[in-house]
């Protein structure tokens, strides 16, 4: 079979590339998300830069200032042991985003990869997955975290055992009907008629057509976990004393509710911020992915 | 005598499980000899896509084949089970109908070219680029270095259906089995793919199977004609003869109810009647509920595919009064 040779082409390959715009540049196109990111940022880069921004430690008592309002010395005033709120929160941020990030990584590839090989393959495996599934998201999120972590332990462990067991099934249920769909597209017949193996049919052609689903959830994700991770802080099972977390800085002010009112109010602003900051992110990235 | 590039024995398919149980194909014997081209027409849900699925063992979910025989070129090719995919490689492959939903939207066309050469036929990563770059050139993409690196939706229907036949044909098969690869483009680009096709079979000596509802691309196309009509095969036949003079009623209705420029009074006969549900399949010859030649033994023979001469197979009782009465041509 003689083929004849290709046209030797004037337009190099960089200009049709160019016209498809990648995702990464679209997203950086769009305002909710370009607003959403600063946000994050911005939070993320004072919780990082703390040791470098604040003046104090985050544990350094004075017990000549308890209880100070605002003032030049300390921004955001003092707590009942003197300490530095501003710093605290900085501090606190570190511990909490760390853990708000980090703790979503395994419940997103264990329950996107689990999601993808269920839905293609189906049968038991599926049934029995998909049945599990149901039992765990039948319990209120927060409900099964908290009991989780009574059993394990309080701390930075107990609350990563405690989602990875819990937080995956979101990510499988999500992938798995996003594979039911593509899965019978003609394409991915193609791939298996011209005699791909599943694996590879699965990484190159289910795995790229279902993973935006899984992140533009995996933003409200974030806010999730971090939120279930203030909440133990304020119900005492969370991070554990004198390591500063904003829930339990809400706890611990709200003894002074009527006087400090700041000592609890501040360290929900950091919250409610990046809570807005990811779910800007995640509604810009929604536009953005959904496929041409 | 060559053994037929493709035959298909007594296949039937089977729809779902328990009471709702039924047979989409039923008894669908089919052969193509090596290098023709064989047409498989018919309404839509009559079984012509299921059939070349369950050839090419893809069934949808839910479907599985009850029986039959798939040989190629005199050697078995199982319908079902493990070894399926492996004993088509290199040797079956597909064209789908849809060129909006057939190709990967996240892949650029030129890596999904590549993809079989590179990982069925192990070639380099380079070589396999190049490989993909002349396919698409065989297949008519205009200038094919650039639109290597488009994605999907930046090509035209018609360039996005040359782009799948490059697909199926990067495999290297012997066998091309085409579902309504025209059906969703305009005409003007039908008929461009179906001189890509006449003129790729003729370059690779390739062998079609090719299944439309469209009489006019069939008449183009096929040396060979098997209408389907609710699972069964109801007629076979050289084309040419099987569109001329047409041994069964159905058929006759099909080549009605398309609209024919050459006639002096075309008004396409619609047939009266839908298909029959696949659950309840009148007793008889499934078509005589539809059909204006039925007679009280129609309702209850179980019609066969006989041999009217010349090659030629119809299953009706009344195909002599057929022939006897119709002069097309």
């Amino acid at each position: 079979m003689k083929l004849p040779a290709a046209t030797p082409s004037a337009q190099p390959i960089a200009e049709s590339a160019g016209r498809h715009r990648s995702i990464a540049r679209r997203a950086f196109g769009s305002r909710t998300f370009v607003a959403g990111l600063c946000i994050v940022g911005c939070i993320t880069m004072l919780a990082v830069l703390a040791p470098v921004i604040s003046r104090y430690g985050p544990n350094q008592q004075n017990p000549f200032h308890t209880l100070e309002g605002p003032s030049a010395a300390h921004w955001l005033g003092t707590d009942d042991l003197g300490r530095d709120v501003w710093s605290r929160v900085l501090y606190a941020g570190r511990t909490d985003l760390f853990i708000g990030f980090a703790a979503v990584l395994f419940p997103l590839i264990f329950g996107t990869l689990l999601g993808i090989m269920v839905g293609y393959f189906g049968g038991r495996f599926d049934t029995f997955t998909m049945r599990l599934v149901d039992v765990i998201i039948a319990f209120p999120f927060f409900v099964l975290v908290i009991a989780l972590v009574f059993i394990i332990g309080p701390g930075i462990r107990g609350i990563f055992i405690a989602i990875a067991l819990t937080d995956w099934v979101v990510y499988t249920r999500i992938i798995r009907s996003q594979t039911l769909v593509v899965r019978e597209l003609d394409w991915v017949a193609a791939a298996r008629a011209g005699g791909l193996s599943h694996a590879r049919v699965l990484r190159r052609h289910i795995l790229p057509n279902t993973i935006p689903q899984a992140i533009v959830y995996v933003m409200s994700d974030i806010v999730y976990v971090l939120l279930a991770v203030v909440t133990l802080g304020y119900l005492g099972l969370g991070i554990q004393p004198p390591t500063p977390d904003w829930g339990s800085m809400i706890s611990e002010g709200q003894s002074f509710l009527t006087t400090n009112l700041w000592l609890s109010t501040i360290p929900g602003v950091p919250i409610v911020l990046i809570g807005l900051g990811l779910s800007l992110c995640a509604d810009g990235l929604t536009d953005v992915l959904r496929p041409p | 005598m060559k053994p037929p590039a493709l035959e298909l024995r007594e296949l039937a398919v089977e729809f779902g499980q328990g009471p709702g149980r039924f047979r989409a194909v039923e008894d669908v014997s089919v052969s193509v000899a090596d290098g023709g081209t064989l047409g498989l027409v018919g309404e839509s849900g009559c079984g012509k896509s299921i059939t070349l699925r369950a050839v090419m063992g893809l069934l949808p979910s839910g479907a599985q084949v009850a029986s039959g025989r798939l040989l190629a070129g005199g050697s078995e090719l199982p319908l079902a089970g493990k070894g399926v995919r492996a004993a088509r490689r290199r040797r079956v492959a597909m064209v789908f109908q849809d060129p909006s939903s057939g190709l990967n939207p996240v892949m650029r066309v030129g890596a999904q070219v590549a993809e079989a050469p590179r990982t069925v036929l192990g070639l380099s990563a380079r070589r396999a680029r190049d490989r993909a770059l002349e396919l698409l050139a065989m297949c008519g993409v205009p200038d094919p270095k650039r639109r290597a690196g488009a994605f999907p939706h930046q090509l035209s229907g018609g360039t996005r259906q040359r782009v799948m036949i490059a697909i199926a044909l990067s495999s290297e098969p012997r066998i091309l089995l085409c579902d309504e690869p025209t059906t969703a483009l305009d005409v003007t680009i039908q008929a461009q793919i179906l001189r890509l096709l006449q003129d790729l079979r003729e370059r690779m000596g390739l062998t079609i199977v090719f299944v439309t509802h469209n009489l006019a691309v069939v008449g183009e196309l096929c040396d060979e004609l098997a209408v389907m009509y609710a699972g069964r095969v109801v007629e076979t036949g050289a084309t040419r003869q099987v569109l001329d003079r047409p041994r069964h009623p159905y058929t006759l209705g099909l080549l009605r109810s398309a609209v024919d420029l050459d006639a002096p009074v075309s008004e396409p006969q619609p047939i009266p009647g839908v298909l029959p549900d696949p659950l309840h399949r009148p007793a008889g010859c499934a078509f005589h509920p539809r059909c204006w030649l039925a007679t009280p033994d129609c309702t209850v023979t179980d019609v066969r595919l006989e041999d009217v001469g010349a090659g030629r197979q119809s299953a009706c009782l009344n195909h002599q009064h057929l022939a006897d009465a119709t002069r097309h041509g």
